[in-house]
């Protein structure tokens, strides 16, 4: 099996078996990140003197900014707030919000860099096997909600650390609510042995 | 209409001596046996008005009540009671009328009532059975204990909640496609998924199994559709075990009813009958192109599926 997993990701590192036992490293989505700009600011100057700006008072208080390289999106608030979203990795959200400071800086206000965090990380992997869902809902009630009528993927709040997985039955998951990267790595660790207990045998 | 109340004896004028009386419990008149003179006029009768069959048989343990239970279990405060609506204003001078004094706990009451009512018809028409619908108020009453009520916004959601759970709770699950028709309003499923969610975070450490509904399954649903299409007991079992395998094997991402639905059709084709896919999609709920969809889905793994 560590020899598969090696195999298939042929080209890139070799997996840190000691780290991920399973062989499958989950990749990173999309990071959510605030910052306080520590001015305020007046919003429809910023829309009216920048290109990249789009500012609409009566749907959302915010102007929402975007730059290509890293290729995310910024909601700037009045009170100075700011809200980084769509990067890859952290270092590539704290470039990024950088660089919106710098836009505000260039615009005239007085930014500055304070007290950036890193709100969310949402990874996502492929076990590549079929999982029975209505299995692992039902061994797993206390953590689980399986509501196929609604939702195709069966919603699993682990606890400890607390993330909350989307588990499909393709075999495809989705971990969202880290602060802290290995947060994922770990949550997906605990819920692996699960998935391969759950998994559908098509003979 | 005349029967013994004991041997009881009375000084009859007539006869000019004690004689045996009977008590006639139609007219309350006591009545001697011999002359048959009508002693005496309005007898209150104190035995039972009903007849009642311990085991002990009458005497002693005959039980004296008159009146019987409470006319609903759930409601506790079932008076009899009426409220005297206001009377209306004659004039701007004349004084206030009388004040309809109504407790807090009456009013909960009625707002039970109204809700109960509410969850019948519902029920009535999905055609449920009583226990679903007892088990939905049961579990509408603990709403309303817990104050979760308060932050409705939609009763019929709520309603349609409590029969929701009721149902997979028996083991009949009906779809929210289903509910969703009975309410008001053909409001939307998710709201009726949000009202269980509120429902299943906040009673379900107290209300212990009643919260274990466990997954809707495309097997729940065969019965019901196959009922409805007039499929005999052997094709509803064979969709079922269907459903069972591709539910272990397959990596099919379907809803539960489409599963059903595309299964049922599979087997009608694979029986020679002349249903079409409207008929499935008629007794289903499930449109006819997913239906359709699904079946080309699932009919590569035909062999699989239906082999015995």
């Amino acid at each position: 099996m560590a020899a598969e997993a090696a195999a298939a990701l042929e080209g890139s590192e070799p997996v840190d078996l000691a780290k991920h036992p399973s062989g499958i490293i989950p990749t990173l989505q999309n990071i959510v990140s605030t910052v306080n700009l520590d001015c305020k600011l007046d919003l429809k100057a910023i829309a009216l003197q920048a290109r990249n700006a789009e500012y609409n008072p009566k749907r959302f208080a915010a102007v929402i900014m975007r730059i290509r390289e890293p290729k995310t999106t910024a909601l700037i608030f009045a009170s100075g707030k700011m809200v980084c979203t769509g990067a890859k990795s952290e270092q590539q959200s704290k470039l990024a919000a950088r660089k919106y400071a710098r836009i505000i800086q260039k615009l005239g206000f007085p930014a500055k860099f304070k007290d950036f965090k890193i709100q969310n990380i949402v990874g996502s992997c492929d076990v590549k096997f079929p999982i029975r869902l209505e299995g692992l809902a039902y061994s797993h009630g206390a953590f689980s909600s399986y509501e196929p009528e609604l939702f195709p993927g069966l919603i699993y709040r682990m606890k400890q650390p607390k993330i909350v997985l989307l588990i499909f039955v393709s075999g495809k998951i989705v971990l969202t609510g880290a602060k802290v990267r290995d947060e994922t790595y770990t949550a997906f660790e605990n819920i692996y042995p699960v998935l391969t207990e759950f998994r559908k045998v098509q003979q | 209409m005349c029967s013994v109340a004991g041997n009881e004896q009375c000084y009859c004028p007539e006869c000019h001596r004690t004689t045996v009386v009977v008590v006639d419990h139609a007219t309350g008149d006591t009545i001697c046996t011999e002359c048959a003179l009508v002693l005496e006029e309005r007898y209150i009768d104190e035995t039972s008005e009903w007849r009642t069959f311990s085991d002990a048989g009458s005497g002693e343990d005959r039980d004296p009540n008159r009146v019987g239970g409470c006319s609903d279990p759930f409601l506790s405060h079932a008076e009899l009671g009426t409220v005297v609506a206001p009377a209306k204003r004659q004039a701007k001078d004349t004084a206030s009328p009388p004040h309809v004094r109504v407790d807090s706990k009456s009013g909960q009451d009625s707002s039970l009532a109204v809700a109960f009512r509410a969850i019948s018809d519902m029920a009535d028409r999905l055609q449920l059975v009583a226990t679903i619908r007892d088990r939905a108020k049961e579990l509408f009453k603990k709403m309303e204990e817990a104050k979760l009520c308060a932050r409705v916004r939609n009763r019929d959601a709520a309603y349609a909640a409590c029969l929701h759970i009721a149902c997979r709770n028996e083991g009949n699950p009906r779809t929210l496609k289903e509910l969703a028709s009975v309410m008001r309003d053909c409001q939307d499923k998710k709201e009726i998924g949000r009202m269980e969610r509120i429902i299943r975070r906040h009673l379900g450490e107290e209300a212990g199994t009643a919260m274990e509904m466990g997954v809707v399954r495309a097997a729940d649903y065969m019965s019901r559709f196959g009922s409805r299409l007039g499929m005999g007991k052997p094709e509803v079992r064979e969709a079922q075990r269907a459903a069972q395998t591709l539910e272990d094997k397959l990596d099919v991402r379907r809803n539960p009813e489409s599963i059903a639905a595309a299964i049922i059709y599979m087997v009608v084709q694979r029986a020679g009958a002349q249903t079409s896919a409207r008929d499935v999609s008629k007794a289903s709920g499930v449109a006819e192109a997913t239906i359709k969809e699904a079946c080309k889905e699932l009919s590569q793994h035909e062999e699989l599926l239906f082999s015995s």
